[in-house]
């Protein structure tokens, strides 16, 4: 079902122009993986080789894993954007599908108050959301974490833009098939517009799998810090960074998002039979 | 369904008319619609509203961070920020990277989602690929980045020297450094761009395509002019704001690689925003820089969404 | 009812219970730190004081850099929550002390008679003070020093073993060795560290300093300050080029430069990266007579508002200058011990005859003084303006006489003294 949909320019001509971009994309990831499996000395030599001389894979990886709990931190991570995912899905999805499918006073100005809430970066807003965090008494936890994103604006939008291309047709006889709005949410909005649902659950996952600056805000306790701190505990800027375990944690705080995403991208497509009742 | 039929029977079991039509709503529909949007109502206030409230009055004061007093000045931080030059070289700057990165990313972002679909070989290793710089922690990408663009010792200017092309000190020129920090920008979002289009894509309903097909759209071009593009309308509108969105508030890339350097070449807003916070400890400047700072991008995303809604072609 | 001699034991046996229920509610030190990457050597030092001090348990926090230290200071101010004590860099220190929030140690070292035992160097009690209040106290000591590759010294028909001693020398050999080949540079000067610090470390050794004893008048831009545009333009016109502090560190490491000239905490990093495949000798920058060196590093600050608190921080801070303590910290970190006594151990002994690089900067330590801060809340601005120019200047895109006028203008303008 998938090709006639557009017919190709050549296979061929595809081909080229996506490795093309596919090799310029990797160039930097290359780079990081030769230099997680490169020995210190080998690091930053005048000539260029993506395999070192010596191997030092093992060493590197290991110490990664040990110097600092990275394997501790990303467990924090799969807990924290799970939580956070789950959550948005939930308060985002009904008040998308009220804006793109209900009529109700005041909905244009919900709308414009989600946008102007996307705008708003969260360099701004980390303060304020600090000493907030501080009077409920929540600090130092996994809420902490979680808190300041369980309403995503972006979601919202997201959500919206999709749900206004399904039909009204199928809203009104759900309706009167019984459905109650939740249960239009849930049982039609989500599955026919699961494809956005999917990207947005990608997009956030990464975005807080990765993400220090509130984290550094929020929580003292190392115990509790996400992935990326594994990273940072190999840079120095008085003192020059320790490239390899650095570029080795890297590595691996990256591959569980790509597992991730091998999965998700398979939802995606079948999302397109699930919704197929179109 | 005939539609007809069922709204008399609707209206006969005295279920309330379909909202979407137009008519006139009920009470129990508005109630229906601020309960679903309630919750995300009181998190938006209490989240983003509130404290972007605070931040509007920190502005009115010299607060430094970490002291126990401030005073109110008014004005003054205002005034400040207009007549700082490196100010409104910031703001220069970040308006030159987006216009740069907005249009690079939603291009390339959607050739590659398009040249991806259109065939059937290998598009999870491709999607793949190209969302992983979207997927990498940027301190260790900018760490990567930072050693390719050595001046002498990069692999960059030696594969561009090997070439016989140019070379140039990517990271330190003052005529080079934003495009180069546009280029990175480009290469980490166009997955994002890439992975919201491909939604899009795969949301067009197949008897569309057929339609099209019946009605003489054979060639390749036809179908992408009348049927795919109008399609993601609501998508493209979607990834424009939030793509320009993401340019204008680029923070990590100019601190790990240039901290707003050569001089003020490579300096943005919020980087602009952040350092007179947090590392110049003038915290009540810092969030009047940052009051400015959102009256322009609200401005401008107002414009853009009510520009677009109207253009776009929902069902 | 019971016997009085029994219930008398119950009644000694319940308050035994409790007494030890009491003794085991341990004091709690909080104590945070930066770079993250010594968070080994942290531990290290937590379980041999938590040996000695067993009513006491120590809470480790790790910062990736010096700011972001200071940031969770500053906010744990705001909260509430502040460490006991804080590894803050050097030049942090005085933001502690002018918000009131540091604790002033000078009468605990005078009364303290294991203190006075130390014999602390009195620079090191320098770097702690502000405005006469000794708010803190070196931990890991970082110097001013200059890298050789001693392999381009030697092409170049230089001497290692005979290293320059002042900077006309080592702009001269830098001239040379740019003059080698293509793709080799003579020398980098780190013109881009924090707060001004390269800046300070010419002032300095010259005699100079940044402001005057009272604070009211700028005293970079005198002839001292004079004297060290010029030489960062002499850095410029003698090749250096256009790049960032970590591409000429690489670059260094990738045996392509000759001269780099940069703090002695990135010897450890050096030791590991360059690993043999060429010599790397160190020198310190030159000094004159009379002339100070800025310590680059960080040091103990104390927040503890309650007594029992400061009186477990001020174990800790004595503990943790200690030679046994000292010692380990050098060995795994590289940075320098603040106790001479430390250099002494048979262990650092052996550690300095197989590293003589790391010994180089034991004989810099009489010279060392506080990494400056400029007063007031542009204080940082300040220092930002003096790295822009020195970039301007290096990079022979201004001249130096008008990069200093300019910065020391807008300095008494940020500073309020116009």
């Amino acid at each position: 079902m998938m090709t006639r949909t557009f017919p190709a320019p050549t296979a061929i001509f595809r081909h080229a122009a996506l490795l093309v971009t596919a090799a310029l994309i990797l160039a930097p990831f290359v780079w990081m993986v030769s230099l997680s499996i490169k020995p210190p000395g080998e690091i930053f030599r005048a000539s260029f080789s993506f395999w070192p001389e010596q191997f030092y894979g093992i060493e590197n990886y290991t110490k990664a894993i040990t110097k600092v709990p990275v394997l501790r931190y990303m467990l924090n991570g799969v807990i924290v954007c799970a939580s956070i995912l789950a959550l948005q899905i939930a308060v985002c999805a009904p008040a998308a599908y009220a804006l793109a499918k209900l009529e109700f006073a005041g909905r244009d100005l919900f709308f414009a108050l989600v946008l102007i809430a996307l705008l708003l970066p969260q360099e701004v807003l980390a303060l304020p959301l600090f000493i907030l965090g501080y009077k409920i008494g929540i600090l130092n936890s996994y809420a902490a974490l979680i808190f300041p994103y369980v309403v995503s604006p972006f979601g919202i939008f997201l959500f919206r833009q999709f749900f206004k291309t399904i039909p009204d047709d199928v809203v009104h006889a759900a309706r009167l098939d019984g459905y109650s709005e939740l249960g239009i949410v849930w049982k039609i909005m989500i599955p026919m517009a699961l494809p956005a649902i999917v990207a947005f659950g990608i997009f956030s996952v990464v975005s807080h799998w990765n993400s220090l600056f509130w984290p550094l805000i929020a929580v003292q306790d190392q115990n509790l810090m996400p992935a990326p701190l594994g990273l940072m505990s190999f840079r120095s800027e008085e003192a020059g960074s320790d490239y390899g375990p650095l570029m080795a944690a890297a590595t691996l705080v990256l591959a569980p998002l790509i597992m991730v995403f091998m999965v998700a991208q398979k939802w995606m497509v079948e999302g397109l039979a699930a919704g197929a009742v179109k | 369904m005939s539609l007809p039929n069922s709204k008399r029977e609707a209206r006969r079991r005295g279920a309330s008319p379909a909202s979407a039509n137009g008519r006139s709503t009920r009470l129990s529909d508005m109630i229906a619609a601020w309960t679903l949007a309630g919750p995300a109502l009181f998190l938006l206030i209490v989240l983003f509203f509130l404290p972007v409230l605070a931040v509007f009055v920190i502005a009115l004061t010299d607060w430094q961070f970490g002291a126990s007093t401030l005073s109110f000045v008014g004005l003054a931080n205002f005034e400040e920020v207009f007549a700082d030059r490196g100010f409104r070289a910031s703001l220069f700057n970040t308006l030159a990277y987006v216009a740069i990165v907005v249009p690079g990313t939603i291009v390339l972002g959607l050739a590659v989602a398009l040249l991806i679909e259109s065939g059937k070989s290998f598009r999870a290793f491709y999607r793949a690929i190209h969302f992983l710089p979207y997927m990498a922690t940027l301190t260790a990408m900018a760490i990567a980045w930072e050693a390719l663009l050595h001046p002498t010792i990069g692999l960059v200017n030696q594969t561009l020297a090997g070439l016989g092309l140019p070379t140039a000190n990517w990271l330190r020129d003052e005529s080079t450094v934003l495009p180069v920090l546009a280029a990175i920008g480009i290469w980490q979002n166009l997955g994002f761009a890439m992975v919201l289009f491909l939604a899009g894509l795969k949301s067009i309903p197949q008897d569309l395509y057929h339609a099209a097909e019946v009605d003489g759209a054979d060639l390749w071009l036809d179908r992408l002019r009348t049927v795919t593009l109008p399609m993601l309308g609501p998508v493209f509108m979607f990834v424009l704001i939030v793509v320009a969105l993401k340019a204008f508030e680029t923070f990590d890339t100019v601190q790990v690689l240039t901290q707003g350097g050569p001089g003020h070449a490579s300096e943005m807003l919020l980087f602009t925003l952040y350092r007179e916070s947090f590392q110049y400890l003038r915290t009540g400047y810092g969030a009047s820089v940052a009051v400015v700072f959102l009256i322009i991008v609200v401005a401008l995303t107002l414009i853009q969404a009510r520009v677009m809604d109207k253009k776009v072609h929902y069902q | 009812m019971l016997p009085n001699k029994c219930a008398r034991r119950i009644a000694l046996t319940l308050a035994g219970i409790l007494a030890m229920g009491t003794g085991a509610a341990a004091l709690e030190l909080k104590i945070t730190y930066s770079p993250a990457n010594f968070s080994g050597m942290y531990q290290e030092l937590a379980s041999r004081f938590m040996e000695r001090h067993p009513d006491v348990r120590i809470k480790l926090a790790g910062f990736p850099t010096y700011a972001a230290l200071s940031e969770n200071t500053l906010r744990s101010a705001i909260t509430g929550g502040l460490p006991d004590v804080s590894f803050e860099g050097i030049n942090f220190v005085r933001r502690y002390a002018d918000r009131q929030l540091a604790i002033p140690l000078n009468d605990r070292m005078t009364r303290d008679a294991e203190w006075q035992g130390q014999e602390l160097p009195v620079s090191i009690q320098d770097i702690g003070t502000v405005n006469g209040d000794i708010v803190a106290v070196p931990f890991a000591i970082s110097t001013m020093n200059v890298f050789y590759n001693a392999d381009l010294v030697r092409q170049a028909g230089g001497d290692p073993s005979n290293l320059p001693t002042n900077w006309d020398e080592i702009v001269g050999l830098a001239e040379q060795i740019d003059a080698l080949s293509g793709d080799i540079s003579g020398m980098y000067f780190d013109y881009g560290a924090g707060s001004a610090l390269a800046f300070q470390s010419l002032v300095f050794s010259q005699g100079g300093s940044m402001m005057d004893e009272s604070e009211t008048q700028v005293a970079f831009a005198d002839q001292e300050g004079s004297w060290a545009m010029d030489l960062v333009r002499r850095f410029g016109e003698a090749g250096q080029l256009n790049m960032s502090r970590d591409q000429a560190r690489q670059m260094f490491v990738a045996g392509k430069l000759g001269i780099y000239q940069n703090t002695s905490s990135n010897m450890g990093n050096f030791d590991q990266q360059i690993s043999g495949t060429f010599e790397y000798v160190v020198g310190p920058v030159p000094v004159v007579e009379g002339g100070r060196s800025p310590a680059a590093g960080n040091a103990m600050v104390v927040f503890s508002s309650e007594p029992e608190q400061q009186e477990a921080a001020w174990d800790w801070v004595k503990f943790a200058t200690s030679p046994e303590a000292q010692s380990i910290m050098a060995m795994m970190t590289g940075y320098v011990p603040v106790n001479a006594r430390a250099a002494d151990t048979p262990q650092m002994r052996a550690f300095y005859e197989t590293h003589p690089n790391h010994a180089v900067p034991l004989s810099q330590i009489d010279t060392l003084t506080a990494w400056y801060a400029f007063p007031g809340e542009n204080g940082e601005r300040v220092a930002e303006d003096i790295v822009d120019a020195m970039e301007r200047v290096v990079n022979l895109r201004q001249s130096p006489d008008d990069a200093l006028n300019e910065v020391a203008a807008r300095a008494r303008r940020l500073l309020g003294l116009d």
